[in-house]
């Protein structure tokens, strides 16, 4: 029957209770006793706990005492513990891959406990196939790759940061790439950070500074992930620099080339609230301090290159740079941007002059924003002396983003009480559905600004209108405290807009073969317990990318994804699942539906001795399967879960 | 929402504006003063502005801008600003009309010159009269009444010479109490009598009547004039901005005392055969007056369609862009004058602007 070198399969059945998780419902000693007549099963037994020390023990020692080469446990999910049990027959001397688990736990116990009959006949179901597949079992052998000891960080907000400094001072090699001029991302456009009032340049510059400076760093700003190939341990990353039309090596970052400069144009940086010059950098505390020439709006009149003298910093003629990394393994931090407020017409953005975004504030009250943190509205450049904060623009709204982006609430607070601090007559108003103030420190600081005199109305806004010539803006909307319609006129407002993940994200989401959830965030490994890691291998998550969250989230994340990303590098080799795709060449003939179909990105089409054969990169296989369901000449079989294995299954449940 | 960019035609005039919070910068188009001729539209560094209809595709009922420029590509450089010879484009900065890249000296300006020689130049105004544009006026310095004689006197005289032979003089005063350009001082001192005597004279006062002379009972005074070599009566006051260099004032100029020159060399050439006559849509846009219909001087004689007198024409090349006529008209620009420095940027543009232009069918 065996196909493993002729031995006559030898099988052991282990039950399991899970205390009364399995046993409340499930007669397991009739499981078991069961189990004791099928063909090749020389033994069977129940126990309490099967992963607990004692039950490891047990199924050791009756590999021993039996002989047995092929074990079943009938426990719980072999996501949990396929592992343990693995580990455990591996002890015992056995292939670990002579091992197989029936789910009689989730998939029977937990869903059947009102029918304790049905699920006991259905777990004997479940031990039938599962010792039928065990009998033709074959052993596996895991490979070794070894681990390339580099980091790619991709994005270089504060999660970037903090994971590229994390994973330099562990003395790990790590290229940060950024696709903007500078480090810093959008927490260095923030003034102040919630609930602390810290300004947000002056604890970030820091960090941005240590990684200019760290010899661990190599810093690829103005640059772009544009292809990656490879799998843990071993990842070819090829990275476009985009010319500056400067030279880093010589730039010093005078400015002289700006003061020059004739042509004017929006800053992208202040959100456009404010000017920069064709040649630029986009905040003074910029890292690299090296200028940019935006050359959609340069006229090469060649002041800059006479500003800039000797120094010869400055060359029309840069070209686009490739350069090629190899890396064990990568971290995604790519971060968000904001919803675009323009999709709520009736909120009036992009409509009204003095409607802006929570951003555009956050430029506007900072002191190295353009108006050097005087707070003025748009139409005449005055303060207000009235403003409301919509929140959940976008958020929580089941025609635009069904989340809650989880950072509105406590930015806006801070908003209201950054205005009553310097407008002080101003009247503020915030228009909330619930106030989220979830984090140390949040609560109380919701407390201190409600002390501040700024107004809470319970309501959603309704609609914006402008007055046309005062250009106030008259908000409509229900305090469904009182039960009744409410319209305030106000100078200003600010739309608290919720995040999206940033749409530079999916063209490396697609390159890493990495998975979204529904609301286009990243997808974690395991939503508790894993969430800093992606479901491939070596693919690391940190900050907004993975979900909504705010500073403190973030950094820790970014420090939990550091971590990760450097196990495999300091356990310097990595083993690889043998259970992966397998392609017998004699059946294939080349025609590349698995290559098409393969989501991992592992299977190749490739001449052999004249011929296109499929390849599997074992490394990258997951073993899901597609290519071999695929497959029209059934060249492709997934090991472990091969036609016979499932069949014998299929067989095992209709014929019992 | 801001950054705002907007583009309007507002009375005459088309303002291209890109708004941000603490920076206005406005491009604004004078439609009055465009005449279509597309150097702007070759001389934009980043492809901003487009040809918009010029001439007989175009009727004038609502102004028709004849360049459009894109808001989303003008980098609000100020290129067309230097390089326009009608000044119809300014760039202002919060309102401010400011040019950085000329203040920088990134871009020169073009050049055009009148030069007036004084000694030749009668101020007739004939010039003034003739000119398309107020590049010219006349400015005479004439008694604002007629009867102001001193004022009159001032025309002709360079100066006027007083001289009192004080041998002679014995401080009459007569001189003094008919005259007002004159007076007489004595001063004494207790101790000595009389010590200080002079007979001042105001020589903006004087009307040269020589009455002083005539009346004086010693013959002491002795007056001169110091006639100009040309009578004073004003002069032809220039304004460069205005002036797009047509030279219709050097051809009226009657004492050759004008001189332009021209930010174009070049030649324009009109293929009269290839007009088909009864359109005159170049004559109507050119901006110098210099296209004409020949005219027969007597009958049975053959002329052409239509025809260019080379002296007036700026070759700006409105007429090029406005002819409905394959190869009617050509423009061949040689060279290009600037004031200031000549960039690599000002180079390209030359390049572009040296470029041989023939109309094209329309559509």
């Amino acid at each position: 029957m065996s196909k493993s070198g002729g031995e006559e399969p030898r099988i052991g059945v282990f039950v399991c209770h899970c205390g009364t998780n399995i046993a409340g419902v499930v007669d397991v000693k009739e499981v078991a006793e069961y189990a004791k007549t099928l063909p090749n099963v020389v033994y069977a037994t129940d126990y309490v706990y099967m992963c607990s020390d004692p039950g490891q023990e047990l199924i050791k020692q009756a590999i021993k005492e039996h002989n047995l080469n092929r074990i079943v446990v009938a426990a719980c999910s072999p996501r949990l513990h396929e592992l343990t049990f693995r580990r455990t027959v591996s002890e015992a001397g056995l292939n670990p891959f002579l091992f197989e688990q029936a789910n009689i736990r989730e998939q029977n116990s937990w869903v059947h406990m009102d029918n304790p009959e049905e699920a006991t006949r259905k777990a004997k179901d479940l031990v039938r196939m599962a010792v039928a597949k065990a009998r033709l079992l074959e052993p596996l052998e895991p490979k070794e790759v070894p681990v390339e000891p580099a980091v790619l960080v991709i994005g270089g907000g504060i999660a970037g940061i903090q994971a590229s400094l994390d994973l330099a001072n562990k003395g790990i090699r790590v290229y940060l790439v950024e696709k903007e001029p500078s480090i810093g991302g959008n927490m260095i456009r923030l003034d102040k950070t919630f609930p602390t009032l810290d300004c947000s340049a002056c604890i970030l510059t820091p960090k941005m500074v240590d990684v200019s400076r760290h010899p661990n760093i190599t810093l690829y700003a103005y640059s772009e992930v544009v292809e990656v190939d490879g799998y843990i341990g071993n990842f070819d990353v090829k990275i476009l620099k985009k010319p500056r039309y400067v030279r880093e090596d010589r730039c010093t970052g005078c400015g002289k080339c700006a003061e020059v400069c004739p042509v004017t144009v929006p800053n992208e940086f202040d959100l456009g609230l404010g000017p920069r010059k064709a040649i630029y950098i986009p905040f003074p505390q910029a890292v690299p301090a090296v200028y940019t020439i935006d050359m959609d709006h340069c006229i090469k009149c060649g002041l800059c290159v006479k500003a800039c003298g000797e120094l010869e910093a400055i060359d029309f003629d840069q070209k686009p740079e490739e350069v090629n990394v190899k890396v064990g393994t990568i971290i995604v931090a790519t971060g968000f941007e904001l919803f675009d407020a323009r999709q709520k017409p009736e909120y009036g953005y992009g409509i009204y002059q003095n409607v802006i975004t929570s951003l555009q504030f956050e430029r506007l009250v900072n002191a190295s924003g353009p108006t050097g943190g005087q707070i003025v509205r748009p139409s005449d450049g005055k303060p207000p002396k009235s403003v409301a904060i919509l929140l959940c623009v976008g958020s929580r709204d089941q025609k635009a983003l069904p989340y809650c982006s989880r950072i509105c609430c406590m930015y806006s607070l801070k908003h209201a009480h950054q205005i009553k601090e310097k407008i002080p007559d101003a009247e503020v108003y915030i228009l909330y559905m619930d106030i989220r103030s979830f984090g140390k420190g949040y609560e109380e600081f919701y407390n201190r600004v409600q002390h501040e005199g700024v107004k809470l109305i319970r309501g959603r806004a309704s609609e914006i209108w402008e007055d046309p010539e005062t250009k106030n803006l008259i908000v409509r909307a229900e305090d469904t405290f009182l039960g009744k319609p409410v319209e305030l006129e106000v100078e200003m407002v600010i739309l608290a807009t919720g995040v999206i993940p940033n749409p530079a994200t999916e063209p490396i989401r697609k390159a890493l073969f990495i998975t979204q959830s529904p609301d286009g965030f990243l997808l974690e490994a395991h939503p508790k317990l894993n969430p800093m890691s992606t479901t491939v291998d070596g693919i690391y998550l940190a900050g907004m990318c993975q979900g909504p969250k705010d500073i403190p989230d973030t950094v820790a994340q970014a420090s939990a994804a550091a971590s990760a990303a450097s196990i495999p590098i300091l356990q310097g080799k990595i083993v690889i699942e043998p259970i992966v795709a397998n392609v017998d060449e004699n059946l294939c003939g080349g025609c590349g539906i698995c290559e098409s179909v393969c989501p991992y990105g592992a299977v190749t089409v490739e001449e052999v001795g004249g011929k296109r054969k499929a390849r599997v990169n074992e490394a990258k296989c997951k073993g899901c399967g597609s290519c071999g369901a695929a497959c029209p000449s059934g060249a492709i079989t997934v090991l472990h879960f091969k036609d016979d294995q499932i069949l014998a299954q299929v067989d095992a449940l209709l014929t019992g | 929402m801001l950054p705002a960019l907007r583009r309007a035609v507002e009375k005459e005039q088309v303002v291209v504006e890109q708004r941000m919070l603490t920076v206005t910068q406005q491009l604004v188009i004078d439609l009055s003063r465009c005449v279509g001729c597309g150097i702007c539209v070759l001389s934009c560094p980043k492809e901003a502005i487009t040809q918009g209809p010029v001439g007989a595709a175009v009727k004038r009922a609502a102004p028709v801008p004849p360049i459009v420029v894109d808001e989303s590509k003008c980098s609000f450089c100020g290129v067309c600003v230097a390089m326009c010879p009608f000044g119809a484009i300014k760039l202002f900065i919060n309102g401010e009309p400011k040019v950085p890249i000329i203040e920088e000296e990134g871009f020169p300006k073009l050049f055009k010159s009148i030069e007036i020689d004084k000694d030749e130049c009668t101020v007739c105004g004939l010039c003034v009269d003739v000119c398309l544009r107020d590049a010219l006026t006349r400015v005479l310095y004439m008694p604002q009444v007629r009867s102001d004689a001193a004022a009159r006197v001032r025309l002709v005289a360079e100066s006027i010479k007083f001289e009192v032979d004080y041998d002679k003089c014995t401080f009459c005063t007569l001189c003094s109490s008919i005259c007002e350009a004159i007076e007489v001082v004595k001063e004494f001192s207790s101790e000595e009598g009389l010590v200080g005597k002079h007979v001042l004279f105001d020589e903006e006062k004087c009307t040269f009547c020589r009455t002083c002379e005539m009346i004086c009972p010693e013959g002491a005074i002795k007056i001169e004039l110091a006639t100009r070599d040309k009578p004073w009566v004003g002069e032809i006051v220039r304004n460069l901005d205005e002036c797009i260099a047509c030279s219709r004032c050097v051809v009226a100029c009657p004492k050759d005392a004008i001189r332009v020159e021209k930010p174009f060399e070049g030649e324009i050439v009109f293929n009269a055969d290839k007009c088909p006559g009864e359109c005159s849509t170049c004559v109507e846009v050119c901006p110098c007056g210099a296209i004409y219909l020949p005219q027969p001087t007597k009958p049975g004689e053959k002329v052409p369609r239509i025809a260019v007198n080379q002296d007036l024409c700026m070759l700006c090349g409105a007429c090029v862009s406005a002819c409905p006529v394959e190869g009617a008209i050509e423009l061949r620009r040689k060279a290009v004058r600037c004031e200031g420095p000549e960039t690599d940027l000002w180079k390209e543009v030359v390049e572009k602007l040296t470029k041989p232009l023939v109309s094209r069918r329309l559509g």
